[in-house]
């Protein structure tokens, strides 16, 4: 079954050109050219990817991705012509799971897309009967696991987009360990390329604000000599 | 010899007026003073001289005493000595020296009656002789050293060169202060200037209330505004056309690589057209990509704010297939920019592919506070008159063939100057080993 993309981007040739090619990558793809159609074609449609472009002539990009974000952990790709770190980091912190910047290659774009959905953990070794990884002890406590696909604070699951979950994965498989922002992309996004440290750091961000107690005081995602980060559990 | 600096010449002008100064009134007050004093004692000598002769005098026709009787009662004071002559110059008795010693004038004019005073040098030393003109035909002369006078005014002359040393350092203390008044608001100019050209487009120059300064002060910071706001409009630029060359590129990518991927339903004439377009269109982008990144980053990064990156994990990255060419040595982190850095390497990279039969080998180490990176490749090397251009905009070698076959944009190794520099590095160009070039890029080490 074809992947169903809303694709959310005011111009028309640019729509109608895309449309085409991810078409010819296998994806299906539904048009939307401002925030309130694509909020509706949202509702209507149930998309499986989001991309959506940040200037969306009057209206804000980012003001649909928070809006997704209340009600769904659908993976979203921001299409933005600027590559300008305040812009890029922006979107991210609306909720994005990656970004492209215009000019868009559409075999990169493809790939990206396919990577954001894959939300299934590595296959574990035969000798560990459980990945069960607790981060903390007591009523609150943090427990994680990656083979269920949940991460937990006492009783309530903490809802977690499909990069934050890889990437959560990623760190307590390598518990107590630091991974620099180059291995975190690599293996959470799929990239090599020495582009993206915005996406890692963002990321992390917004995932101490879901784990942490105290986000500007982290205990358990710390960041190592500013060369990367480290899942730690509290005893 | 260098030029005195502002602050050196008013200094230099301070102190000199005040020599010059303190040394005209030093030579004044010597002069008036010798004068005054030798007048003075010169005075004081003759009421001496007179009172003694006077006494000799009384003594010689009063109490009828012997000439040498007479004189030997007279006082002296320190340093006279006194001759009486007889009438007629008959006789003369003298204390210390006889009438040859006396200036012929002045016993000229004594012997006629006349009270004289006459100074000369007697001996080398400097002398006062009064004559005073005795009853009875008598002449009473006396000498007087004027020697310790001289001492005192040589004292007066020390003491002037004491006061003028003294008074021209002074002065040199106070050139140095109006110096540093005067100069202290071009300073704040300066620093303004500094920080400005370090990429504060906030740095101002204060104001002033001082009439003299207000010009400099409020024309340097009316500059530092058209400034300001042709770096934000020129930026805002960049921005706009970065946003509306990239729209339209969009659709042509997308659109030409539909194309591609039906490219074998294509007639043949069709399927070459598509093939150029397709390689074009991607040229185009890397080139809009290239400009845009030499419009865009253009001001010195502040490194301190910049994450913590392995110089060699980031070539290990952009060399993706071909990590056996790469020799990591030491320490080789550094506080970058990831994204600039990665463009530097894989710059460097396409360059040696491009244009010098591929990467030969990659090093990355330690050296001193530094990090370096050498990318040498196997290819003939540059000929030394190309050695510097090779990092200007659109340069190309002048063995390299053509654009469209040499490949790159041109821009390639200028973004690696610039990305470099504004890591506060240097990038240079050396012969390698194996006789291909190799392009070195030093950029400062994070500290442990």
């Amino acid at each position: 079954m074809a992947v169903k993309t809303l694709l959310v981007e005011d111009d028309d040739r640019i729509r109608a050109a895309l449309r085409l090619a991810l078409g010819e990558e296998g994806f299906e793809v539904v048009e939307a050219s401002d925030v309130a159609e694509g909020l509706a074609a949202f509702e209507r449609e149930q998309p499986d990817v989001l991309l959506v472009d940040i200037m969306l002539g009057d209206s804000d990009g980012r003001d649909l991705i928070r809006e997704v974000r209340t009600r769904s952990q659908v993976p979203i790709i921001i299409t933005s012509a600027r590559g300008d770190t305040t812009d890029v980091v922006a979107g991210l912190e609306a909720g994005a799971d990656d970004y492209v910047v215009k000019p868009i290659v559409v075999k990169e774009l493809a790939a990206r897309m396919r990577a954001v959905r894959r939300r299934d953990a590595p296959v574990r070794s035969e000798e560990s009967p459980t990945d069960l990884v607790v981060l903390s002890t007591g009523p609150d406590g943090l427990t994680f696991s990656a083979n269920g696909g949940w991460l937990r604070r006492g009783a309530d699951e903490v809802t977690l987009t499909a990069m934050e979950f890889r990437l959560l994965v990623e760190l307590s498989q390598h518990l107590g360990q630091m991974l620099s922002r180059p291995q975190l992309l690599e293996l959470v996004w799929g990239y090599r390329s020495s582009n993206d440290d915005r996406l890692v750091d963002v990321t992390v961000r917004r995932l101490r604000v879901k784990l942490e107690e105290d986000p500007s005081q982290p205990q358990h995602l710390v960041t190592v000599r500013g060369l990367g980060y480290r899942l730690q559990a509290t005893t | 010899m260098r030029a005195l600096g502002l602050r050196g010449r008013v200094i230099l002008g301070f102190a000199a007026g005040a020599l010059l100064l303190s040394v005209t009134v030093t030579l004044v007050t010597d002069v008036v003073s010798a004068r005054y004093l030798v007048d003075q004692r010169e005075r004081a000598a003759s009421r001496q001289a007179v009172v003694n002769g006077l006494f000799v005098e009384s003594r010689l026709t009063r109490d009828g005493a012997d000439p040498s009787g007479a004189l030997g009662a007279v006082r002296l004071g320190t340093g006279a000595e006194a001759v009486l002559v007889a009438p007629d110059a008959s006789a003369s008795t003298a204390i210390g020296l006889g009438t040859e010693d006396l200036p012929a004038g002045l016993v000229t004019a004594t012997e006629a009656g006349q009270p004289s005073v006459q100074r000369y040098r007697f001996g080398g030393t400097p002398v006062v002789a009064i004559g005073v003109p005795l009853q009875g035909g008598y002449a009473y002369y006396e000498v007087t050293e004027l020697e310790n006078l001289d001492t005192t005014l040589q004292t007066i002359i020390w003491a002037g060169v004491g006061a003028a040393l003294l008074t021209s350092l002074l002065g040199a203390a106070l050139g140095w202060w109006a110096a540093s008044r005067v100069l202290r608001p071009l300073n704040h100019v300066a620093q303004a200037a500094t920080k400005l050209a370090a990429g504060d487009l906030d740095a101002r120059a204060p104001t002033t209330t001082d009439p003299d300064l207000t010009a400099i002060s409020s024309s340097f910071n009316a500059m530092a505004d058209t400034l300001a706001t042709r770096i934000q409009r020129d930026a805002q630029f960049a921005a706009d056309v970065s946003h509306e060359l990239r729209s339209p590129l969009t659709t042509m990518t997308a659109s030409a690589s539909v194309l591609e991927a039906r490219r074998a339903e294509l007639p043949d004439v069709a399927r070459e057209a598509v093939d150029l377009l397709v390689v074009d269109i991607a040229r185009f982008a890397e080139l809009l990509e290239d400009l845009l990144d030499l419009a865009r980053d253009h001001e010195p990064l502040d490194l301190e704010s910049q994450p913590v990156v392995d110089l060699a994990d980031l070539a290990s990255i952009e060399l993706e297939g071909r990590q056996q060419v790469l020799v990591p040595r030491g320490d080789t982190r550094v506080r970058a920019d990831s994204r600039r850095l990665g463009r530097v390497i894989a710059n460097l990279v396409q360059n040696a592919d491009a244009h010098g039969g591929g990467v030969e080998r990659v090093t990355v180490e330690r050296v001193g506070d530094a990090v370096r990176m050498s990318v040498a490749d196997a290819g003939p090397g540059v000929p030394p008159e190309d050695r510097e251009a090779v990092f200007d905009r659109f340069s190309r070698g002048t063995s390299t063939p053509s654009r469209a076959s040499s490949g790159g944009t041109g821009l390639g190794l200028a973004l690696v100057r610039d990305h470099v520099l504004a890591h506060g590095g240097a990038c240079w160009y050396e012969d390698a080993d194996s006789g291909g070039a190799c392009f070195v890029v030093e950029i400062p080490g994070a500290s442990p």
